[in-house]
């Protein structure tokens, strides 16, 4: 009797979106899992093959250097899209009587795709800064930024943190606000400086804001493709190619289907497991204080 | 006011412009130069127009089709992100509401789904669905974004229904009133706040999307995105036009953020607390 | 030799085509069904405009077929663009391309025998070959080499029909600087270093098109020792000579190609390495100059193999799908196509310059009645008539090479991060167990 009626009750909410969830994104995820075994070549099945694509992928020195500036571009954006969108929440909560004019500003990058806005970029860092370079003799910037490895990763930062910070903002804005004022005016009467009160009271009452701003810029540095396309197009000498442009290329510039799909299978697993350990390092800081 | 004091809010406000005035400049950059043609943009992208040309708009807004695409962009976007408030809804009041094993299961693979990288769906996925996309391409396409958004949607009523108390479900099954009609008469107009949150982050993520629509649109039933990238040739872009596009694809979201700003910021707020 | 074969082909079409007329085809014809029939993409991105005119024209000028373009994205190779399609059962009926010919030849129809293939050579025909297979259906002839221009060449006091040799080049390059000049624009655009540069290297690699597959051959086998081939050593001066008087900054993006024409139009250039495609280009940046284009000599023998010639080749093929399309679709595809190089409508959109609504190609079919019309492809014309032309070998390049190459090891070397032994020991690398496609073979 009572089955009947939780039974009822899943068909009524639950069932259609879990099909469509279901069809959508776990048959095709399974299905592309299924063919990592097979000689797939993107447009047949012929025979398995085992282990063997993964053996390849792992095998491939190129698939690690992708890994590890794939790594190296998730930790770097992580800390510098935190710190600075921490510091525009600080600025917008503020009693600047411009806040909520900058609070605007800040947020329009968001309004636009990854593609549009390497494309833009891409013409900043190529044509308008080496012009203004050359005009007022900055050897910095003379020459491109996207012609060297370095500066190019720098230049996928500044684009990454230009683009992303305003939303990440807005997610700290809610943990600043939510902290009740009388903790505040409590820390002001013992003659806290801003400072100490920012690093003893504000960051520790919002640890939740962190655990999420985090999560989401984990997440969107793993799987970053449209600025990468866009802005350096993996150049120069294909240095600056992340996981998801490298899947990319394997698959459909070189035609490697099957270490295509497996490394897109590895790629799920760092994900994963660095997702975990990020979450699980916040909680503990969160249920701590 | 100390002098201290002041001194802070002068720094403060002098980054904070600064800053604000970096954030927007590219866009301004691509307002200029759209009013400049191509070889006048490449020999200096800095300077301001000489001559003020309007045929880049001109250009963009009949090649791009803009009407048609923008037609195309609103049908999507608001079918898309309309369904997915209501299947995600009331996903996440089942899920939160039954305490069972597998609910707490699916929940997970909800979760687990969130970093699921495209790539790895994107040939399985397409072959699948090849029929039903050469029937209608935009029905296909609304139908994939409610799978692809599901997870996230769900996740983000899940965390907010939890804080309503159970009560008031009981509440108003005591009254006699059917568990749908107590969802969408009661719990539903509780969570508006995260419902506005569902809405903006799924259709900031839907208009812009590329990579999915990309795969499955044809030219008649392309969103502006898309149509942004007509100018870009094999070895040659028309950047007047490109600037031109740019700016008129930019227009119509950036209008509406200015519009329902306050929405927009309380909205992805109410997200961040779950 | 095989290289007059072409050039006699492009004497009969460019030159003295008005003998062979061609009736164009009575297709009055009225049909039960109007059949769909899709093209992935245009030819290329540059020409959408007039090639859509085109498309148009022929669906008025019939009532059984009507084509269609679906977009495809210029940011992805040709098998990226193609493979979602074929996986979904939604293959388009005609596709174009040149690197991935080999992987599709099993996938497309064979074209031998279609009125189209009897107008034109075996040896246009060639690269769109597969196993005896004719998988593909050429466009049309393009070049490449050093492009001028004629009012800087012209001031500077320099005779370009004089250089034969890589010291008259350089002697050319100095005029130009004393001249207060620029000498040449040479672009690190990685399709141009990875197919068009390499292939300087390649087409002179022997004197006849065996021994340069040989080459080939010998570099997929891992036999072939670069640092000892004289053509190579030749070669890599060459590349050493632009180098040292390239005017301009390295730009190793996308961004470069507009970069570039601007860079000659703009008259602080003299030279730039590039191709007859360009020309449109150029002349929208610079009304009311000429461009013309020259060898890339590559020895300082004036009689050495190539130093007279330039590389003219067949920049893509038309492909039919034969595995998801109709009998009426395949039909409706050669229909097409036979209409726009045999019909006087379909041709004045091949051969029509760019800016009166063509695509400005230079015919290669028989029976065409329009004159290359812009500086550029007159002195094309002029090689070819001479039977002074060289091999695409990057016709043949496996597909992915020239990225590999491009991307990494030539602009490495062009910003000079490797030494000239690295680089050469890094194409030896790239080619290493690639599938030999050269002679026919399917991928």
């Amino acid at each position: 009797m009572r089955k009947a009626r939780s039974l009822k009750k899943f068909m009524k909410f639950a069932a259609l979106p879990l099909a469509i969830f279901t069809v959508v994104l776990v048959v095709p995820f399974v299905n592309g899992f299924y063919y990592t075994f097979t000689d797939w070549d993107g447009f047949k099945v012929d025979k398995f093959v085992g282990f063997s694509n993964y053996a390849e992928s792992f095998a491939d020195p190129k698939f690690w250097t992708t890994l590890r500036f794939t790594g190296l571009f998730v930790i770097v954006s992580l800390i510098l899209v935190n710190v600075v969108a921490f510091g525009l929440a600080l600025i917008v909560t503020s009693n600047l009587r411009s806040r909520n004019f900058l609070r605007t500003l800040f947020f329009v990058p968001n309004l636009v795709g990854g593609v549009v806005l390497g494309v833009i970029w891409q013409f900043i860092f190529n044509s308008a800064i080496v012009a203004l370079a050359n005009k007022y003799d900055w050897e910095l910037f003379k020459q491109s930024w996207l012609q060297d490895t370095n500066k190019a990763f720098w230049a996928l930062i500044i684009v990454t943190v230009w683009q992303s910070s305003g939303y990440m903002m807005i997610v700290y804005i809610t943990g600043l606000v939510s902290i009740e004022t009388d903790v505040l005016e409590a820390s002001q009467i013992d003659g806290a400086s801003p400072l100490r009160t920012l690093f003893a009271i504000k960051i520790p009452l919002m640890a939740q804001a962190f655990t999420i701003a985090l999560f989401l810029t984990l997440r969107g540095g793993f799987m970053a493709y449209d600025v990468n396309v866009a802005l350096t197009e993996g150049g120069p000498f294909r240095t600056t190619e992340l996981i998801s442009l490298h899947i990319f290329q394997d698959a459909f510039g070189e035609g490697n289907f099957g270490t295509g799909q497996s490394k897109a299978v590895i790629m799920f697993i760092v994900v994963a497991l660095a997702a975990l350990v990020q979450v699980t390092i916040s909680k503990r800081y969160e249920v701590q204080r | 006011m100390n002098t201290r004091a002041r001194w802070g809010r002068r720094a403060t406000f002098a980054i904070g412009i600064t800053l604000g005035f970096a954030y927007v400049f590219p866009f301004f950059l691509v307002f200029v130069n759209a009013l400049k043609l191509k070889y006048d943009i490449l020999a200096n992208p800095l300077a301001l127009p000489v001559t003020i040309t309007w045929e880049n708009f001109q250009q963009a807004y009949t090649k791009m089709d803009f009407f048609r695409s923008l037609t195309n962009s609103l049908i999507i976007t608001v079918f898309s992100v309309s369904l997915l408030i209501i299947s995600s809804s009331m996903l996440a009041y089942y899920l939160a509401r039954t305490k069972s094993k597998p609910s707490k299961y699916i929940f997970l693979v909800l979760v687990a789904s969130m970093i699921v990288p495209f790539q790895a769906l994107m040939i399985p996925f397409i072959s699948r669905f090849a029929p039903f996309v050469s029937i209608n391409n935009r029905a296909a396409l609304i139908f994939f974004y409610i799978g692809f958004g599901t997870a996230l949607s769900t996740f983000l009523y899940h965390g907010f229904i939890t804080t309503i108390p159970t009560e008031i479900d009981e509440a108003a099954s005591i009254d006699g009133a059917s568990d749908m009609v107590a969802f969408w008469k009661i719990i539903f107009p509780m969570m508006r706040p995260i419902t506005a949150t569902v809405a903006i982050i799924n259709a900031l993520w839907i208009w812009n999307d590329f990579l999915l629509p990309r795969l499955v649109l044809t030219q008649e039933t392309q969103t502006l995105p898309l149509s942004t990238y007509l100018f870009y040739g094999q070895y040659s872009i028309e950047y007047g036009q490109a600037m031109a596009g740019l700016a008129l694809a930019v227009l119509p979201i950036l209008a509406f953020y200015l519009v329902l700003q306050k929405q927009f910021i309380s909205g992805i707020a109410a997200g961040a607390v779950k | 030799m095989k290289k007059t074969q072409l050039g006699a082909l492009l004497i009969a079409s460019a030159v003295a085509l008005s003998l062979v007329s061609v009736a164009p085809t009575a297709t009055a014809a009225t049909c039960a069904k109007k059949t769909t029939v899709t093209m992935l993409g245009t030819i290329k991105t540059e020409i959408q405009d007039q090639f859509l005119a085109a498309a148009s024209s022929y669906n008025k000028s019939q009532s059984c077929y009507t084509l269609k373009s679906i977009p495809g994205d210029r940011n992805i190779t040709f098998l990226q663009n193609v493979t979602p399609k074929y996986a979904a059962k939604d293959a388009p009926t005609i596709m174009y391309d040149l690197q991935f010919i080999p992987e599709m030849a099993d996938k497309v129809m064979d074209l031998k025998g279609t009125k189209l293939a009897k107008l034109t050579t075996k040896e246009l025909l060639s690269a769109g070959n597969v196993n005896g297979k004719q998988v593909g259906l050429p466009s049309t002839a393009e070049a490449f080499g050093l492009l001028y221009n004629k009012k800087v060449i012209k001031a500077a006091g320099i005779d370009v029909t004089k250089i034969k040799t890589r010291a008259d080049l350089e002697a050319a390059f100095k005029k130009l600087q004393a001249q207060g000049k620029k000498s040449i624009h040479f672009s690190a655009i990685w399709w141009s270093l990875g197919a068009h540069f390499t292939n300087m290297f390649h087409t002179t690699a022997g004197k006849d098109r065996e021994a340069r597959l040989k080459v080939l051959d010998s570099l997929v086998d891992g036999k072939m020792d670069l640092s000892k081939n004289a053509a190579f050593k030749n070669w890599l001066a060459t590349y050493d000579l632009l180098k040292k008087y390239n005017g301009s900054p390295a730009n190793l993006t996308d961004t470069e190609y507009d970069a570039s024409i601007a860079a000659l139009a703009s008259g602080n250039y003299g030279f730039m390495f590039q191709g007859n495609w360009t020309e449109p280009n150029l002349m929208t940046a610079a009304k009311g100059t000429d461009f013309g284009i020259i060898n890339l000599p590559m020895s300082n023998d004036a009689k050495g193999y190539g130093n007279d010639s330039i590389p003219v080749g067949v920049p893509g093929y038309f492909m039919i799908d034969n595995e998801q399309s109709t009998k009426a679709e395949r039909d409706g595809a050669i229909d097409f196509l036979t209409w726009l190089y045999t019909s006087p409508q379909g041709q004045r959109f091949v051969a029509d310059p760019v800016t009166e609504g063509g695509m400005g190609f230079i015919p290669v079919y028989k029976g065409f009645k329009t004159e290359p019309a812009t500086s550029m492809s007159r002195d094309i014309a002029k090689y070819v008539n001479a039977g002074k032309t060289l091999d695409w070998i990057n016709s043949y390049y496996p597909g992915g090479l020239q990225e590999e190459v491009g991307k990494v090891s030539m602009q490495q070397y062009f910003t000079d991060k490797i030494s000239s032994a690295d680089l050469a020991k890094a194409i030896q690398d790239a080619w290493k167990g690639k599938a030999k496609t050269w002679r026919g073979e399917a991928a």
